[in-house]
């Protein structure tokens, strides 16, 4: 998992990257459109490439606290599929996790794979595999009309 | 015919020795026993004492009943000398003097009554004039106490408006030589006024010289701000510009990645850009951070020159009120002027007319105090005169009693 170089940006106030393999491009982060009756986590679908792009809010998916603010969107990409995710700022790229070290956060999730502590400060590496399922059963459960906290205005 | 007592008894001895004498002839001639002539003689002798003696003691018995009659107070008794009228004698004469001293007497009495009537009277009237006199004398010496009182307050009075006339005077000096100082003082202000408007008039003019330059100076400050935010949008558009090279250089190196050692010139030439891009952002930090100095200093420049050309224009309002406001002060300061000196002459004229009336309240209250001592002695003379007329009231009284008593004797002689 460390291996390779990694994209790494800033939620909330916390660091994280994710596999470089897996980015398809960043880009300024558009106003998206906002979807009914979705969770909060899902912030809605932009307009990119002249295509729809399902966008994923990260800090209401990782610090379970909506953005207020977000200046790029990560572009993800993953067997053909394309998935948007808006994030606080990208820092850089690292070109691999060399001498970090395991954290013990105690709690797994799914998108998350693990906790390191790089360049003295906790950083979370993140599955795009994951995250991509997550959307998915994230727009199930709008069909479903499920969900707790959704974007209730529409 | 006036025939003495003593020959009354000459010529009664006379007949009685002539009918002792020839009576027993006549008997012896009648024929009657010449004894007989005795007896006839002793009658005769008798009769004729008895009734000379008679007719000398009826007028001393008038005598007495009328002396009687006076001692008892009557006076209108006569004297009855009907006895020896045909031939009067020595008792006629006494009965006569006692009647002339009765009507004497009379006269006297009379007189005497209506001299005690009028002395009573007159004694009565006396005593309620001394009276009357004696309470007009005591309300006198009252009304002389009070005046004398009231002297003394006057003279008190006077001399107190006197004290204050004087006080009066010198705070009327004071007050002259402070008019005279306020009126030096008004001149030397109203030359330090006209100073002033002078003075005032050139700084209006340069206040309006600045005001202009402060507008333009505020306008310089707007066109600069305006620059200030050019150079704000310049940057925004450089920021921009930083991002797209950043997401640029980001993106090429997601490429480059993903070409593997294809791209790895190309993901140099990414790191290049990315350089480029920090850099370039970097310089437009600092010069946002510039111009946002600069904008910050620009609007408070601004702000200030706002503040400044707002003040400046209230403040060529005021500085013109101030100047109008100069202007009219230094005419009131003038006007002052001359006031003050018209106050400073009625104010020495003021005091030297007090100074007149000081001298004549001193005089009133000298005349009030010669007032004074002079109704001292009219008290004190009254004194002594109300003493004179109580002992004049007792003299009058006790004259009162003694014509009562003068006017009881009187009355005990009855004359009519």
């Amino acid at each position: 998992v460390r291996s390779g170089p990694w994209l790494r940006f800033d939620l909330g106030g916390g660091a994280f990257a994710l596999p470089l393999e897996s980015v398809a491009e960043v880009t300024a982060a558009p106003r998206p459109r906002l979807i009914p009756l979705v969770p909060l986590e899902l912030a809605g679908v932009v307009r990119f490439r002249g295509e729809p792009l399902p966008v994923l809010d990260g800090g209401a998916l990782l610090v379970a606290r909506p953005l207020e603010r977000s200046r790029h969107l990560i572009v993800l990409e993953r067997g053909g599929l394309r998935l948007g995710m808006r994030v606080g700022e990208v820092s850089r790229i690292e070109a691999d996790l060399r001498g970090a070290v395991d954290l013990d956060d105690g709690e797994p999730r799914p998108e998350l794979a693990d906790w390191v502590l790089f360049r003295g400060r906790p950083l979370g590496l993140l599955r795009p595999d994951e995250l991509i399922a997550r959307a998915r059963e994230l727009f199930q459960q709008r069909s479903e009309g499920g969900g707790a906290s959704c974007h209730g205005a529409f | 015919l006036r025939i003495a007592l003593s020959h009354k008894f000459a010529l009664a001895f006379f007949a009685t020795a002539v009918v002792g004498a020839g009576l027993p002839q006549l008997l012896a001639a009648a024929g009657l026993p010449a004894w007989n002539a005795f007896p006839v003689v002793l009658l005769a002798g008798a009769w004729l004492g008895w009734a000379y003696a008679r007719r000398l003691t009826a007028n001393f018995l008038s005598l007495r009943n009328c002396a009687e009659s006076i001692s008892c107070g009557d006076l209108t008794g006569e004297v009855d000398i009907s006895g020896g009228r045909r031939f009067p004698d020595e008792t006629v004469d006494l009965a006569r003097a006692v009647g002339a001293m009765l009507q004497s007497l009379r006269e006297l009495v009379e007189h005497l009554q209506r001299a005690a009537d009028d002395v009573a009277r007159a004694s009565r009237e006396a005593a309620g004039s001394t009276q009357a006199l004696d309470t007009t004398s005591q309300s006198l010496a009252r009304a002389m106490d009070g005046l004398l009182s009231g002297a003394v307050d006057e003279q008190r009075d006077a001399e107190h408006i006197a004290n204050r006339m004087r006080e009066i005077a010198v705070a009327l000096r004071a007050n002259a030589d402070a008019a005279g100082e306020a009126a030096a003082s008004a001149a030397d202000v109203n030359q330090r006024a006209k100073s002033g408007v002078t003075v005032s008039r050139r700084s209006s003019a340069r206040l309006q010289t600045l005001f202009g330059e402060i507008e333009q100076a505020a306008a310089l400050a707007q066109v600069f701000d305006e620059r200030i935010r050019s150079a704000q949008r310049v940057t925004e558009m450089i920021f921009s510009v930083v991002e797209k090279a950043h997401l640029l250089s980001l993106n090429a190196s997601i490429e480059a990645a993903r070409a593997g050692d294809a791209g790895r010139g190309f993901g140099v030439v990414a790191e290049e850009i990315r350089k480029l891009a920090e850099g370039a952002g970097s310089s437009a930090e600092q010069i946002e951070q510039l111009v946002g100095a600069l904008e910050s200093e620009t609007r408070r420049l601004c702000a200030a020159n706002g503040a400044i050309g707002n003040a400046a224009r209230e403040s060529r309002d005021e500085v013109e009120g101030v100047f109008r406001s100069l202007e009219q002060l230094q005419f009131a300061v003038e006007e002052s002027s001359k006031r003050s000196d018209s106050i400073e002459r009625q104010a020495r004229a003021q005091a030297a007319g007090a100074e007149e009336l000081v001298g004549d309240a001193e005089r009133v209250a000298a005349l009030v105090g010669e007032g004074v001592k002079t109704a001292d002695e009219m008290r004190r003379g009254l004194a002594s005169q109300a003493q004179a007329v109580q002992e004049l009231v007792e003299q009058a009284a006790r004259l009162a009693d003694m014509s009562v008593q003068l006017e009881k004797v009187a009355r005990r002689f009855r004359t009519r």
